[in-house]
């Protein structure tokens, strides 16, 4: 066990690495000048290439490079252009937004996809089938689009819901302990706050739900049939157990390891993509945001930053699914 | 089902095939006078800033979409299908390379990826391509290697190593035709979600450029326009959903058939 | 169950206690202002922030002059009065007393010394602002200052406006590491303006509050709270203004502003002609060296669908390169309207009849609608006489890069203006059209004209007499229309649109973003 946790973690470091060689070549490939960036539209000549120094960009590449790697030892990520700070205080400032935002997609995702699945996997043909078509069809719908129609149609003509944001004012919610608005409106005791901030959340984990919805209930449909089909199933049956109980108790259970390495994916996919156009269209200050809002404005280090840390957690869940198994069954030792 | 799921498909195709048949009107001449007009006998899906009408535009815009869809998947099949064939034949260390290098490039977080791809080389649906492909091949190099290594095992490729045909040869005459079932299936499904990933790399605008009538480029901007002009998102979505929809159910019905079958 | 409910009855209960306001309200409260921004505040460092968000610190913070709300002419501030001596090289200004900071510190001659060190020393955003022009400054008094300049230049005084006092306690009590402050003041404000700093959360939102010791005093109507939030799309901040839920938007779209107008409840304010659109074309390489091909797109472009449709007629076409409402504008200039028929026979000039087969490129910046919207109209005509255009979005910084190398520059790139509205227009000029200049996409300079307005230029930026000057860039503006660097294509109306309830807003002539939020209230009915 301890060797086998040892070796997914050195599998971290060629992972970064290759990350930040990929990301460092092609932010380097953009023929903008960062410089200039800096120091702002209407700086002078002089202003810019003393910026230039600073900020090392007039030693070759693979100094560059070497001086980056260097820095992220350091737990220097580099500084944003746009926002003028440090992008490790950046992507601190955003992340616990966009894990809030994933965390409850992921509940929500969970709380529906897998009855849902469990339904398909028992119930008659046409039963299966017509649930299978309608999650087919919701997560055909473009994630941006879902968004926008949502934004449209439950705030503009409705007003049901809040536009944007996570929370209609911050001056409801002052402090922020955790950085989780839900957690922290309930910590701080502003309990005012707490619908309001539910409100906001609706619209975009619904759109993001939306888009992997079919995905989970075709796993945990496949992931059950196959349990199904087992012996012990039989067994069960035959002993006389009710099929709920032959479900819940055996079959679910079994098929979690399957279903659970799926979560790692989705939580890939969420992090990986689907966040970003949602928090882009919500304004919900994420690092999907935050990264958008950097590509557009080829800005290196943030870009080079938030890959790099996507990449890396997105590993680590992996790692975490991994040793999950253990708990759920005991069977498989490493 | 099946029949359902093709027939969409076919009609999606046939767009592409029959644009300048289907399409009433130049989608790119511009008219000024007819400008966000909404939908109507003459427009079946309004106009647009330019008086452009957009149902010709959403047609001519399937040309895109499959184009990305279909170069998408022939290069990232190509590129997974190599490695990961490799990987399964060969076993033993070249796997674990390939493998870990998979792994690595699996791990990336994919739009970000390709966006950053797409904005250091430049906007545009060639680049899109790379983007695109560049994230894609990896459950295929997966995929490709499991079924490789199941097959592998079985006489009939003994038999051909026996009597001594290059390793070459054997690989792709005959442990790869028959992984394709799955894969084939798989490979529907997927066209759909490559023009959807191609669209939202259009939304974000580092996708076709203008005058270009690509989906996701439409949605992003009747975006702007949505108040007043609501139709100039809400068609290329419906669009983007429905060849979503086609390929998704098509796939799903061909692997359920193909594994049962 | 039963403990469930009783604890979900209890969240409930707890939770109709109340939205308890801090103070802050939200647009529905008619003492503040919820304005929404494209963009996140970069720093609250008022000596540091370049970009538009700057605008949001003026509410906070005063230099020594300022504009006269609604006008060009400058008027006291932080400064009672000042004056020039005869050789232009020193400004003598008399402080005014009683000033005093948001940390309740004092404003006089030592703080305006402080604050020139650390603009000098940071040299970053305001810097720029008087670079090359101040030498040093003298402290005469305490209520006197001299500022020595190294040579006499007519838009210095100006560039004072932009310059602003932060408070000298707080600069020495957050000093770190020789930072200047600079950490402190990227997220505090300490200045002598009427609003200062209720909350700030980057991400998201900015929140100013009235400071009560103001030293222009708080008679009439103002507002208690500015709010400043983040709302990176347009569609959203239009929704939202419609609603109710905001009061002020900072860049509508002219599609929408027939929509607004039609609306009771939301006010359109246009006037003043302030920002300038042209498309450069390089007169340096490629088949737009030549001047007939240049000439020949001029009258190619189609200016009227451009005014008309393009923006609503909110604007006229552009005539020369800067603004109708710049005190230094030559009403007489030449303006090119389309013509195809003598765009041809240019073209046909040049070597290429019928278009010969001309390509052509052309550079806007990604997702800025007008400009794409332009270069698609470009390319409409130009594709009448037989020449291809291709239209490229590029990210802004690359743009500007680009632009500026001859080698990798587009045959012609869109541009819009800063400064053109200036009633000094030096730097305009400096950046556009000298040689060197940053925005000087056209090259021109290097042309035999470019070189004689390189002359003019120089001259009319030492010259302190405004008739003179104004002279000199009358013929500037000649020599430029002459040699036909661009199509001059619009020149727009300022347009803001706010809620109707809002009052008391006035544009200012020469800074786009200069609300003036002390003199604004809102009446609800």
């Amino acid at each position: 066990m301890a060797q086998f946790l040892a070796r997914r973690i050195l599998f971290l470091i060629p992972v970064t690495i290759a990350v930040t060689f990929i990301t460092f070549v092609i932010t380097r490939v953009i023929p903008a000048d960062p410089a200039q960036l800096a120091a702002g539209l209407r700086a002078g000549p002089e202003q810019v290439e003393q910026l230039r120094r600073n900020m090392g960009l007039d030693k070759p590449l693979y100094v560059q490079y070497v001086n980056y790697l260097k820095g992220l030892a350091r737990g220097d990520f580099g500084a944003s252009m746009r926002t003028r700070q440090p992008v490790v205080r950046d992507i601190l400032r955003y992340f616990p937004a966009t894990a809030e935002l994933a965390l409850v997609t992921m509940l929500v995702l969970v709380a529906i996809g897998i009855p849902l699945g469990a339904l398909t996997a028992t119930t008659r043909r046409s039963v299966d089938v017509a649930v299978r078509s309608v999650s087919i069809g919701i997560t055909a719908l473009p994630t941006f689009w879902l968004a926008l129609v949502f934004q449209f149609i439950f705030f503009f003509k409705l007003r049901w819901l809040p536009a944007l944001g996570q929370i209609s004012s911050e001056g409801l919610l002052p402090a922020h302990p955790t950085h989780f608005y839900i957690l922290d409106s309930i910590i701080t005791g502003r309990f005012g706050a707490l619908p309001d901030v539910l409100l906001h959340m609706v619209m975009p984990v619904s759109a993001l739900v939306a888009g992997r919805l079919a995905i989970v209930v075709r796993m945990t449909r496949a992931a059950l049939l196959e349990e199904l089909r087992q012996e012990y199933v039989r067994t069960a049956r035959a002993k006389g157990l009710s099929e709920f109980r032959v479900l819940l108790g055996h079959a679910l259970r079994n098929s979690l390891i399957p279903i659970v390495t799926e979560l790692g994916l989705h939580m890939g996919w969420l992090l990986g993509g689907a966040v970003f156009v949602v928090e882009l269209i919500f304004s919900w200050p994420g690092i999907g945001l935050y990264a958008i809002k950097s590509i557009m404005a080829l800005d290196y280090m943030p870009i080079m930053g938030t890959t790099l840390i996507m990449t890396v957690i997105f590993v680590i869940i992996n790692l975490l699914v991994d040793i999950s198994y253990t708990f759920l069954n005991p069977r498989i030792r490493y | 089902m099946l029949v359902c799921a093709s027939i969409l498909c076919c009609a999606i195709v046939a767009s592409a095939v029959l644009a300048p048949v289907l399409a009433p009107y130049d989608p790119l001449s511009m008219n000024f006078a007819d400008r966000f007009s909404p939908p109507n006998a003459k427009h079946f899906f309004g106009t647009d800033s330019f008086g452009r009408d957009l149902f010709s535009r959403v047609v001519y815009g399937t040309r895109i979409s499959l184009r990305v869809g279909f170069f998408v998947l022939v290069v990232a099949m190509t590129i997974g299908g190599v490695i990961g064939t490799v990987a399964g034949y060969y076993g033993g260390a070249v796997d674990s390379i390939l493998m870990r290098m998979t792994d690595i490039f699996f791990a990336f977080p994919f739009l970000i990826l390709a966006m950053a791809i797409a904005a250091s080389l430049g906007p545009g649906i060639g680049n899109a391509i790379i983007a695109l492909s560049a994230v894609w091949w990896t459950p295929y190099a997966r995929l490709f290697r499991g079924q490789v290594l199941s097959v592998r095992e079985q006489e009939f490729v003994e038999a051909a190593t026996a009597v001594g045909m290059s390793d070459f040869r054997v690989m792709f005459r005959h442990i790869l035709p028959n992984c394709f079932g799955p894969i084939f299936a798989r490979a529907t499904t997927d066209i759909g979600y490559i023009i959807l990933a191609g669209a939202t790399l259009g939304f974000v605008g580092l996708g076709a450029q203008p005058p270009s009538p690509e989906w996701g480029t439409l949605v992003s901007e009747g975006r702007l326009y949505l108040m007043t002009s609501w139709w100039l998102s809400m068609f290329p979505g419906l669009a983007i959903f429905l060849t979503v929809v086609g390929f998704s159910l098509l796939g799903d019905e061909l692997h359920r058939r193909l594994m049962h079958g | 169950m039963k403990r469930l409910a009783a604890v979900a009855i209890f969240v409930l209960a707890a939770s109709c206690v109340g939205f308890v306001s801090y103070g802050v309200g939200d647009a529905s409260d008619p003492g503040t202002l919820v304005y929404a921004f494209r963009e996140p505040m970069t720093t609250l460092d008022p000596h540091v922030n370049v970009d538009g968000t700057l605008q949001m610190l003026r509410p906070c913070y005063d230099g020594l002059v300022r504009y006269k709300v609604g006008t060009a002419e400058l008027e006291p501030c932080l400064a009672t009065a000042w004056e020039v001596s005869a050789d232009g090289l020193v400004y003598t200004f008399e402080l005014r007393d009683g000033v005093r900071f948001h940390d309740g510190a004092v404003f006089d001659a030592e703080a305006v010394r402080v604050n020139f060190d650390r603009i000098i020393t940071l040299n970053l955003g305001a810097a720029y602002l008087i670079d090359g022009v101040f030498d040093h400054l003298e402290v005469v008094d305490e209520d006197t200052v001299q500022i020595f300049v190294k040579q006499p230049s007519p838009g210095f005084i100006y560039s004072l406006v932009e310059i602003y006092m932060i408070s000298p306690k707080a600069l020495a009590e957050q000093e770190m590491e020789g930072d200047g402050a600079a950490a402190w003041f990227h997220e505090n404000i300490a200045g002598t303006g009427p609003y200062t700093l209720e909350y700030w959360n980057p991400a998201s939102e900015l929140a100013l509050q009235r400071f009560d010791a103001y030293w222009e005093g708080w008679e009439g109507k103002h507002l208690d709270y500015i709010v400043v939030k983040n709302i990176a799309e347009l569609a959203t901040q239009r929704m939202l203004l419609e609603v109710g839920q905001l009061d002020l938007i900072d860049e509508p779209q002219t599609e929408d502003v027939p929509a607004y107008q039609a609306n009771p409840d939301i006010t359109v304010y246009d006037g003043q002609l302030l920002q300038g659109w042209y498309i450069t074309m390089n007169c340096l390489q490629g088949p737009t060296a030549d001047v007939r091909v240049r000439r020949a797109i001029a009258y190619a472009f189609d200016y009227a669908t451009a005014v008309s449709q393009l923006r609503q007629d909110l604007a006229v076409p552009l005539q020369g390169p800067i603004n109708a409402s710049n005190p230094a504008h030559d009403p007489c200039l030449f303006r090119f309207t389309q013509d195809l028929d003598k765009a041809r026979e240019l073209l046909a000039e040049a070597g290429y009849p019928g278009g010969g087969g001309l390509k052509l490129k052309i550079g806007v910046v990604q997702n800025l609608t007008f400009e794409i919207e332009c270069g698609q109209l470009l390319q409409a005509a130009l594709a009448q006489l037989g020449v291809e255009l291709e239209v490229i979005q590029i990210a802004w910084f690359t743009f500007l890069e680009m632009s500026q190398d001859p080698q990798k520059a587009n045959d012609l790139a869109m541009v819009s203006t800063l400064y053109a509205s200036d009633p000094v227009p030096d730097k305009h000029f400096e950046l556009y059209w000298k040689t060197g200049g940053t925005y000087n996409w056209s090259f021109f300079s290097s042309t035999d004209m470019g070189a004689l307005l390189d002359d003019i230029l120089e001259q009319a930026a030492v010259t302190i007499d405004d008739d003179s000057r104004n002279a000199m860039y009358r013929a500037a503006q000649e020599v430029i229309v002459a040699g036909c660097p661009a199509v001059f294509t619009v020149n727009d109306f300022n347009i803001r649109v706010m809620r109707s309830v809002v009052k008391g807003f006035q544009f200012s002539p020469t800074l786009v973003f200069y609300d003036p939020f002390y003199y604004m209230y809102k009446e609800m009915p």
